[in-house]
């Protein structure tokens, strides 16, 4: 269904994928960081897209470039990061390409982002009200009082209890779990088509996660948006996500279904992920079961980041990066050999 | 439990800056701090009104062969001779009767037939009864207490009566006659107080006129003039005086103000510098930054005593500075602006630094992170979530650097680096110095005063410190 095109001309941005179904759709997208110790190559060639109304999650260690993938795809990325390449089309046109002017209007209007830890997004200096109402004014041309009504509304939407009066309320004076909750109402005041929320519930109790991701859930349901949902937690995909992408060492290497994934994970990785979990509910970065360590991202492997923990690697994989191939329809796979390695459950 | 659980919710109601005032308040250090630093402000601003004296009157000069000398701590109380003879007598008229009166004629003693046997000046007045008076005004500033007047009078041919008149400003006149043998010298001496002859007194400022006036007879000459009167007064020197005699509390509540000024125009100067250097460096980062942080340390390298030294003498004789301090009447102060414009320009370091890297730290922080994306451009980034921040280590920052300000510019002017015209805290303790063994108070006083400004602002400086961020000790 979605055939990645290497050969599209640089200029014409205007080209989408040919499915009018698909939002968001990441091509060869690479970052890098120029830091004093080298160059850390945190995502190289990494593609996947997104449809429209999908909940799709992005899944890997810790460190594995997920955060840069999905500033990247804000056209984020600071000093000393550069967007090596690659292209990230949104509603038909590239974000990477657009003028700082106008990709201002997409961020908070149509493509919002929620991060790991709650307090820390919401400026002290100012009252939570002020900070939604923030969002609104900058991309709608409303009164102050007018933004104020519409925060308070978004604050009930999400949960908040009192929003009349905790309106004027600064972020310390929130518990965790509200200031995700102001998080996400903040996220949602100008109604994106695309939610981007890294790790929502990482630092947050495991009760309340379940609460936000439900709120989370609930609002992708009546707004009809996409949601890319990043975490290290597999049982937080197998429950809200449709589709995911395994990241490893900045490398996606596999895509499929959640469904499929669980069924038929083809990735030596994935499939490491898969046996070494008896329990959904674990972190991927609590798994001491993988040989090995965490690839250096400054001086990666060659070839196949995966392939000095991967029992089957041959020397083609330490010498050529394997490209993603679609496997199935919407299951896709990054590794010379997952054919012969499946052959006996195909 | 329920109350702990009320007080905390207290504690973090309101903003920021709420939350940082009470916390403030709780913190005894920092308010004493507030207050002695308050103090201190409001002594420089308040400097006419608190200070008993103008900080340039020499105390006691008037006594005869006084020498002006440092008075300990207390109340003074007596009778203050002012000798007016000096006056009658101006040195640099070579023979000033001759502006008392024109009736009365100065002559030439060896000239004017009075046998010699007594020894006199080569000149005296001669005056007659046809003439008018030899009058001399006297001019109290306090209350005056007594009058002593004494001369030499030879009456030429028949005996005389001589008038001495003193009359007040109501025209209410005392008359003592004085009756002259004829052909000597005859000595007068008169020490009028209170009731004694002197009814025209008065207990405010006034001035008597006195007038010698010859009534019969012939002409009286007139010689050895000598007239002083003597003024009540009580001084209170809270502090004591210095070496000149000048009340030291007075000259130090003024000290205030010059160290204050100074202190404060320096700081000013380093926030216009440091705080756009370091707003650039921190925003614009990577070559901007790298140059500005190179200024930066070679500024921190520099001795800084004596480029300073080096640089106030330079502005100080610099001649477009000199004539634009003229213009703008402030040509008696260059050495206290070239003070302050030293310590602005080697104070700027630690703002620049505080700005940058607490910009560096925010620009990191998740909440920017989140303002970018929801839409905001860098400079609402840099201006709406980046400075406001700043803010509250810019304020600590700068009062720390007033304490430090305050120091130094004492420090200058105990080398000598101050106006001549103007107290300041430093020239005090310098000029006590030399006395110390002798005149505690001359130096305890300054060095005391010098100790609780700085303090003051540093406890307030660490104050805020501890109530804007707990963390950032
Ligand atoms: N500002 C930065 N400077 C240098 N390296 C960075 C920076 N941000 C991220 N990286 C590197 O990029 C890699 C991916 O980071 P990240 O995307 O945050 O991982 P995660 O998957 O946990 O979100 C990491 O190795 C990290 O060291
Ligand atoms: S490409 Fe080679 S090294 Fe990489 S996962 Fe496949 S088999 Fe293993
Ligand atoms: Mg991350």
């Amino acid at each position: 269904m979605t055939t990645v095109e290497k050969s599209i001309s640089e200029d014409d941005i205007k080209i989408s994928s040919e499915d009018d179904d698909i939002l968001v759709d990441v091509r060869d997208l690479t970052t890098y960081f120029y830091t004093e110790f080298g160059i850390v190559k945190a995502v190289e060639g990494v593609s996947f897209h997104i449809k429209k109304g999908e909940f799709f999650g992005l899944v890997g260690e810790s460190g594995c470039g997920k955060t840069v993938t999905a500033l990247s795809c804000l056209n984020l990325v600071r000093f000393p990061g550069m967007i090596e390449g690659g292209q990230v089309f949104f509603k038909g046109k590239d974000v990477l390409k657009l003028k700082d002017k106008d990709i201002r209007k997409i961020r908070g209007a149509e493509i919002s982002m929620i991060f790991q830890d709650p307090l820390s997004s919401l400026n002290p200096v100012f009252t939570v009200g002020e900070q939604i109402a923030e969002v609104i004014s900058l991309h709608e041309d409303v009164k102050k009082d007018v933004a104020k009504e519409r925060a308070i509304k978004l604050m009930e939407e999400v949960g908040i209890p009192l929003a009349q009066e905790r309106v004027d309320d600064y972020p310390h004076q929130f518990s965790g779990g509200m200031r995700q909750r102001v998080m996400i109402s903040r996220a949602l005041s100008c109604n994106p088509t695309l939610l981007i929320a890294d790790e929502p519930t990482t630092a947050l109790d495991v009760t309340i996660q379940a609460q936000i991701l439900e709120i989370i859930r609930g609002l992708q349901k009546k707004f009809g948006m996409s949601v890319l949902l990043i975490t290290h937690n597999l049982g937080i995909i197998a429950e809200n996500c449709q589709r995911v992408g395994v990241m490893y060492g900045g490398h996606i290497v596999e895509t499929a279904a959640v469904k499929t994934i669980y069924k038929d994970p083809r990735h030596p990785y994935t499939q490491a992920l898969m046996a070494a979990i008896p329990r959904l509910d674990l972190s991927i970065d609590k798994l001491q079961t993988l040989p090995g360590s965490v690839p250096d991202l400054i001086d990666p492997p060659t070839g196949c980041r995966f392939h000095p923990r991967c029992s089957y690697a041959t020397s083609k994989c330490a010498e050529v990066v394997p490209p993603l191939k679609i496997w199935t329809s919407d299951h896709e796979v990054a590794c010379h050999h997952h054919e012969e390695i499946n052959a006996s459950k195909d | 439990m329920l109350r702990k659980k009320y007080k905390k919710a207290e504690e973090l109601s309101g903003s920021q800056l709420a939350i940082a005032f009470r916390r403030f308040r709780k913190n005894k250090a920092g308010l004493l701090g507030l207050i002695l630093s308050t103090g201190v402000i409001l002594m420089a601003l308040l400097a006419d009104v608190l200070a008993p004296y103008d900080p340039a009157t020499y105390f006691l000069i008037h006594y005869p062969g006084y020498v002006p000398s440092y008075q300990p701590p207390g109340v003074k109380e007596g009778a203050q001779l002012f000798d007016y003879t000096n006056y009658v007598f101006n040195p640099s008229f070579e023979f000033p009767l001759s502006e008392w009166s024109n009736d009365w004629q100065i002559i030439n003693l060896n000239t004017s037939g009075i046998p010699s046997g007594i020894e006199h000046g080569s000149h005296a007045a001669r005056g007659s009864s046809q003439g008018g008076e030899l009058t001399q005004d006297i001019t109290a500033y306090k209350d005056l207490f007594f009058i002593e007047l004494s001369f030499e009078a030879y009456v030429v041919g028949e005996p005389a009566t001589l008038s001495v008149i003193f009359t007040n400003e109501d025209g209410k006149e005392d008359q003592i006659d004085l009756t002259l043998s004829e052909n000597r010298w005859n000595s007068v001496v008169l020490a009028l107080q209170d009731d004694y002859g002197l009814s025209v007194r008065k207990e405010k400022q006034e001035s008597i006129k006195m007038s010698l006036r010859v009534n019969t007879g012939s002409d009286v000459i007139v010689d050895n003039f000598n007239l002083k009167a003597g003024e009540y007064f009580k001084n209170v020197h809270y502090m004591g005086t210095n070496y000149k005699s000048e009340d030291l509390f007075s000259r130090l509540v003024h000290g205030a103000r010059v160290s204050l000024l100074v202190s404060f125009g320096a700081i000013f100067i380093s926030l216009f510098i440091g705080l756009p250097l370091g707003l650039v460096a921190g925003y614009y980062r990577g070559k901007v930054d790298e140059i500005v942080m190179r200024i930066t340390d070679v500024f921190l390298t520099l001795p800084f005593y004596f480029v300073m030294i080096l640089v106030i003498v330079v502005i100080q004789n610099t001649r477009w500075v000199d004539n634009l301090l003229i213009e703008m009447g402030l040509s008696t102060q260059v050495i206290l602006i070239a003070v302050m414009i030293g310590l602005g320009i080697f104070g700027w370091m630690g703002i620049t630094r505080l700005v940058r890297a607490t910009i560096f730290q925010i620009r990191e922080s998740d909440y920017v992170e989140a303002a970018r994306c929801i839409g905001a451009s860098n400079r609402r980034i840099m201006i709406v979530h980046i400075f406001p921040n700043v803010l509250a280590p810019l304020i600590v920052v700068v009062t720390l650097g007033l304490s430090a300000n305050i120091l130094v510019e004492a420090g200058l002017a105990f080398l000598g680096f101050t106006t001549e015209d103007l107290s300041s805290w430093g020239r005090e303790l310098s000029n006590g110095f030399d006395y110390a063994t002798v005149a505690w108070w001359s130096v305890f006083f300054p060095a005391i005063l010098i100790i609780i400004a700085v303090m003051s602002f540093n406890l307030l400086g660490d104050g805020l410190r501890d109530a804007f961020d707990p963390r950032l000790r």
